[in-house]
Formats: C-alpha cells, structure tokens, sequence
C-alpha cells in the first residue's frame, strides 16, 4: 500500500524500490491484493441478504397480490397495490399522522434541546450528573418506558389528569381522544429524545473555536447576542445533523406506539409503520403492506440522503 | 439621537430578554385567539347536531384554554412594553453601562443554570420514579382518585406476583442469549468491515463504505416483510438463531470504529508488520488494544440497543420460550385485559424488572457511555 501512495509522490524514484521489492514477493503480493477484499466481506454478504435482496424482494412483492387467500399462488398485478392504496383514506390518513408525529415531536425537541445544551454551556458544580441523567431516558426501554406513561394518561387514575385538575384545566382523554392521541405520544418521545439532541449539542459546542466568543466579547455583545450571532450559526450543521437523525428515528417509531395505543383510537395514531404491520401481521396483506413500506422507505431514504449529503457538505 | 438610546438599550442585555418575552407572549395572545376562532367554529357545529361532549372533545386544550390565554398574554404584552419603557428611561439617564449590571446578569445565568438543571433532572426522573413507586403500590390505592406521591403501604408482593404470571426469569434469560450474542457477532464482523475500510486500500473504497453506511440504515421497519419470509422459510420462527442473525451488522458500529481505526497511525501498523504480525495478528495485537475505549462504549451501546429492541423479537417470537423481556412485559397487560380491574401496579412491577438490570449495566458502566455519547455527535 505504501508503494502506490510513494509512486504517485515521486515516480522516478519508486520505480527501483518497487522492482526490488516485487521480485521476491510476487505470490505473496497476489495474496495480500486479495485479502483486503475478504475483510469487508462478511458485512457485504449481510448486506444482501438482510439489505438488498429484502429492499428488492419488497419491491417485487408490492407489484403482487400476495394476501392469505391466494396462498402458494402469487401472480403479478403491476401498481394496482399502489393504486388501491392511493384510493385509501387509511394510508393517506397515516402518511400524515406519520408526518404530524414527526414534525411535532423532533420540532420541540430540536427548540427545547439547543436551549437547554446553551443553558446549562458553562462549567457548574453537577454538570456531569445532569448529563449522566439525560442519559437515562435513552438507556431505558422504550417498551416499559411507554407502560408507565400509559399509567400517566390514565383518564381517572392517572398523574396526567390530575395535574390539569391543580391547575384548573379541564381532563383530557389523553390516548383515548383522536385529538389528543398523537400529541401525547410525541410527549414521551420528547421526554425521551430530547437529551439527545442537548447531548449533542453539548458536545458541539465544547468544540466551537474559542476566538469568536473573545472577539464578540471585545466588541462588547451582549450575552444573548452572542448566542443568535456567533454560537447559533457556528452550531448549525451540529444542528441539522441531530435534527435529520431524530427524524429517520422519528418516522419509524414503532414500539411507543404500539405499546401504548396499538394505532387507536380508531385509526388515530396509526402511522405508517404500524399501518403496514397490521396490513402483514393482522389482515396478511402482504402485497399492500409492501407498497406501504416502499412508502415510508422513500421517506426514510430521503432523509438519510440528506444526512450523507450533509456530511461531505459539513466534513463531519 | 433616537439611534444611540436604542444602541445603548441593547448594549444592556436587557432589551434582548424583552424581545424574547415580547414574542412568547405575543405567541400567547395569538393562541388565545386561535382558540377562540376554534370555539366559534364548533359553536356553529352545534346547529349540525353534535353532541355537547364531543363539541368538548372537539375543542381541545387550546380552545378551551383561550380566555387564560388571552389574559396572560395581554397581561404579558403590557409587563414587557413596561419593561421596555423603563429601560429607555433608565437607558437615557445613564451615561455608561454600568459594572453592576453586568454582574446582575452574569449572577441571574448562574441562577437560572441550576433552576434548568434541578428542573431537567426532576422532569427525566419523575416518570421512572413514579414507575418504581406504582410498582410497590396495593391495587386499591393505585386506584385512588388523587396520587399518592410515597406509598402507604408497600406491597413487594408485586414482583413475586408477576413472576408467577409470566416467566419473566425465562424472559429475562432470552434476553441475555440473544443480546450477548449479537454484540458479539457485531463485534467480529464490525472490527473486520472496519479495518477493510480504514487501513484496507481497494479501489473505490470510499464509495464502497458510504453505500454499505447507506445500506445499513435501511431499518428493519422496511424490510420486515422478506426478511420474517426468510427467516420462517429457515425455520428460524422461535429460535434464537431468528432473533440474532437479522442484527448481526450494523452502521452504527462499523461506522465509528472505522473512525476510530483511521485515528490509529500507519506506522504502528508497520512496525507490527516488521516484527512478523500477519493482519489478523494486527487487528488483535495493535489496532484493537489501541482503540480499546471506542470498542468497549460501541458494545455497550449495542448491548443496550440489543436489549431494548421491540419490533424484531415481538415479530419472530411468539412463543413464551423465545420472548425477550420488552415483548414479555407487554404480555403482562394482555393477560390481565380480560379481568375488571386494571392490574397496573403488577404491569409496573414487570416495567421495573425489565428495566433494572439495563440500568445498573448503564449506572456502572456510564464513564465509557458518556465518552460514546459524545463522540456519536461527532459523527
């Protein structure tokens, strides 16, 4: 490997040591050319089975009638899957529950994360505590996690309604209302994602060059703009990149959901995800629920498209 | 003249606080009205024969909050137009911005540093708190119209109770099998995906590693429907192999240990080669002691990862020998939906069980996952 990096520094020179130094060691050299292909190749092979081929297979199985009643016997109808579900109210309806969760839920984290990683910035006695508490959200399963806020919501036992009752505002269904389904559930999620994005904002910032904040202090700027004209721009790509990733986890949200509303009331919180599970797991659609998930692989895609883009735009 | 008073308000640090407050409550009041359009809108709904519950329902916490609203944020409006005539006042007065003020402000950041600090702390620990204690309560008094904050009595029956009801040790053990063992296949495929990527040297190689980086970010939230046909064709449906070998790569690992190889310089690499290491001598002797660090918080965080995971196991395993803990603790409801009363204190129970042992693996091990957490930003 040095050799090719060297001949294409000085050629001149590096033609002798590669002719002394290829003589003795051809077969082995035909070896090591070879051997670097075999390291990465256990993640290749994994790749097509568990990546690509499925990917493709879902492709195939989204232009077919496969359900339970055609059983062993799966013939090609073309888009007519994508056509019937562009004639459903169920799948728009959870394309934009999918979309409201989304955007509701990583747009307060996004507001509430950065304000907070700039509070609690400098240097304090418990610093460290606060950060190792953030934590625990993240560490905690999602699936008990999302129990005990089910508990929370409990129309007449639980926490929810009773503190509206101490601060005077009437009960809410909370899951139970179609309403109020689906920004209780992006509650939890900002509950539990939030020290995310201040974690990482955190850390973004203990990076930022130090010459600006004295220059912005020399110049006489006020705290407060210094964060909207030096930190907050210098932040930004830190920003969009914690902002793009929560949204890939946002839009497959499964197991909150599932556990704490299974897509109810009625069809009220079921997104995509859950849209195309209970399409292949309850009614055995599995043509349906194929084009349903190239669905949301589209949107998944997209976003992380833009994350690869962003990081060769940022360098990160 | 008028240019150097408002020159001289921002200079205070004050004027920028007031602009702030001035849009929150200005956000208020347009709340507030947004509430009220919103009532008026379902008060003529009432003439379509809705039901004066569901116009309630319909209405929403905004709606319903719009006079509070509306007050507040007048009253918030008028505060800050005070404020702001009170700093011109004082603004034009004075001549120079004074020391105090400024170590005013530094005193009140202080403050409300450790104000956002006890209140985030309180705000992630409260549910899991609340979790614990429900989990120890009797049944009666989770049923209680107001909560109690410490229970009366503490019914540790709870926990025997539920481990009676479900095999939660069974659950429990599956658990560690399946999580142990993707970490380790994790492991052995991420570190030689990684040293091909970082120190191998094929054609393509960058390109190579963004496709496979892209590939890998495909969830399994898209690709469930062919990957369970193969896996039932295999007959891997309740098996271990079932739960592992869907999990056995991923981005996250190859991703920041190639990062982590790449920070190792090429000249370690030489010496080793001179003194007779073959690659795989290489990969264990020199590259895996020196990012030992990065190898130990990746594993962790997939073991952490591997044990929360729902979608998969609740998938594959449907059987009570093959359930991992996040699937069994669900069960744990089902069972009881069919009786009357809601057994929440054992679900609960089940909830603290599940969760425990995750978090003790992370009180203990935290120093290597905060370093992770951090450098994951990175990314």
């Amino acid at each position: 490997m040095k050799e090719v990096r060297l001949i294409k520094a000085a050629p001149a020179f590096t033609e002798v040591i590669t002719l002394s130094a290829k003589k003795p060691f051809r077969v082995n050299q035909l070896i090591e050319k070879n051997i670097k292909w075999l390291f990465p190749l256990p993640t290749g092979l994994f790749i097509f089975l568990m990546m690509i081929f499925p990917v493709l297979y879902t492709f195939y199985v989204s232009l077919t009638d496969w359900d339970m009643i055609s059983g062993g016997r799966i013939s090609f109808i073309g888009l007519d899957n994508y056509v019937n579900l562009l004639k459903e109210p169920r799948f728009f309806n959870s394309i934009k529950l999918t979309l409201y969760f989304t955007i509701m839920a990583v747009g307060i984290e996004v507001v509430l994360g950065v304000a907070i990683a700039l509070i609690l910035n400098r240097d304090f006695r418990g610093k460290n505590l606060v950060k190792l508490i953030l934590l625990l959200p993240m560490v905690a399963t999602p699936v008990a996690i999302g129990l005990a806020w089910t508990l929370f919501y409990e129309p007449t036992i639980g926490l929810g309604n009773y503190a509206l009752k101490l601060l005077g505002l009437p009960a809410s269904q909370w899951l139970g209302s179609s309403k109020m389904v689906i920004p209780s559930l992006a509650l939890v999620d900002i509950w539990e994602w939030t020290p995310m994005i201040t974690l990482i904002v955190l850390a973004g910032l203990a990076s930022l060059p130090q010459e600006a904040f004295e220059a912005a202090l020399v110049d006489g700027a006020t705290p407060l703009q210094i964060i909207r004209d030096v930190t907050l721009p210098l932040l930004r790509p830190t920003i969009l990149i914690a902002l793009v990733l929560r949204c890939i986890d946002a839009l497959k949200t499964f197991d909150i959901i599932y556990v704490m509303t299974t897509g109810g009331p009625g069809f009220a919180s079921e997104t995509l995800n859950i849209y195309a599970y209970n399409l292949s797991f309850n009614y055995f659609r599995f043509g349906a629920a194929s084009a349903a998930l190239v669905a949301l692989f589209t949107l998944v895609l997209a976003c992380n498209l833009l994350v690869l883009w962003m990081r060769k735009t940022y360098e990160l | 003249m008028k240019g150097s008073l408002l020159l001289k308000m921002r200079q205070a640090g004050w004027f920028d606080l007031l602009v702030f407050f001035l849009a929150f409550s200005l956000i208020l009041v347009a709340l507030g009205i947004t509430g009220y359009i919103q009532y008026n809108i379902q008060m003529n709904n009432m003439d379509e024969g809705l039901t004066k519950y569901e116009i309630k329902e319909a209405l929403g916490f905004f709606a319903l909050s719009r006079e509070n609203f509306l007050t507040i944020g007048l009253i918030a409006v008028a505060v800050t137009l005070l404020g702001f005539a009170l700093l011109a006042i004082s603004r034009a007065t004075e001549r120079q911005v004074s020391q105090q003020a400024k170590e005013n402000m530094h005193h009140m950041r202080v403050v409300l540093q450790y104000v956002v600090a006890g209140m985030i702390t309180l705000i992630m620990l409260f549910p899991i708190y609340w979790m614990v204690i429900s989990s120890l309560k009797t049944s009666t008094e989770l049923l209680l119209p107001v909560p109690t904050l410490w229970p009366r009595l503490f019914q540790w029956a709870n926990f025997p109770n539920v481990l009676k009801r479900a095999p939660f040790i069974r659950y429990l053990f599956n658990t560690l099998v399946t999580t142990f063992f993707i970490m380790v296949g994790q492991i052995i495929i991420g570190v030689l995906a990684a040293y091909g990527f970082s120190k191998g040297s094929f054609k393509g190689k960058n390109v190579l590693f963004l496709l496979v980086l892209g590939a890998l970010m495909i969830p399994i939230q898209v690709t469930f429907v062919p990957i369970y046909v193969m896996v039932s064709r295999l007959g891997w449906v309740n098996s271990f192999p079932g739960l592992i070998v869907p999990n056995l790569v991923s981005a996250y690992f190859i991703f920041m240990l190639r990062q982590s190889f790449m920070s190792v310089d090429d000249s370690y690499l030489d010496a080793g080669r001179v003194d007779g290491l073959n690659r795989i001598g290489l990969i264990v002797h020199v590259l895996i002691p020196m990012c030992a660090p990065t190898m130990i918080t990746i594993s962790i965080i997939t073991f952490i990862t591997g044990w929360n995971s729902y979608f998969w196991p609740k998938m594959v395993a449907t059987k009570d020998e093959f359930r991992t803990i996040a699937v069994g603790v669900t069960r744990l409801r089902q069972t009881f939906a069919g009786m009357e009363t809601a057994n929440y204190n054992e679900i609960m129970a089940g909830a603290v069980m599940a969760i425990i042992p995750i978090v003790i693996l992370f009180l203990i091990l935290q120093k290597y996952i905060m370093a992770g957490m951090s450098k994951a930003s990175m990314k």
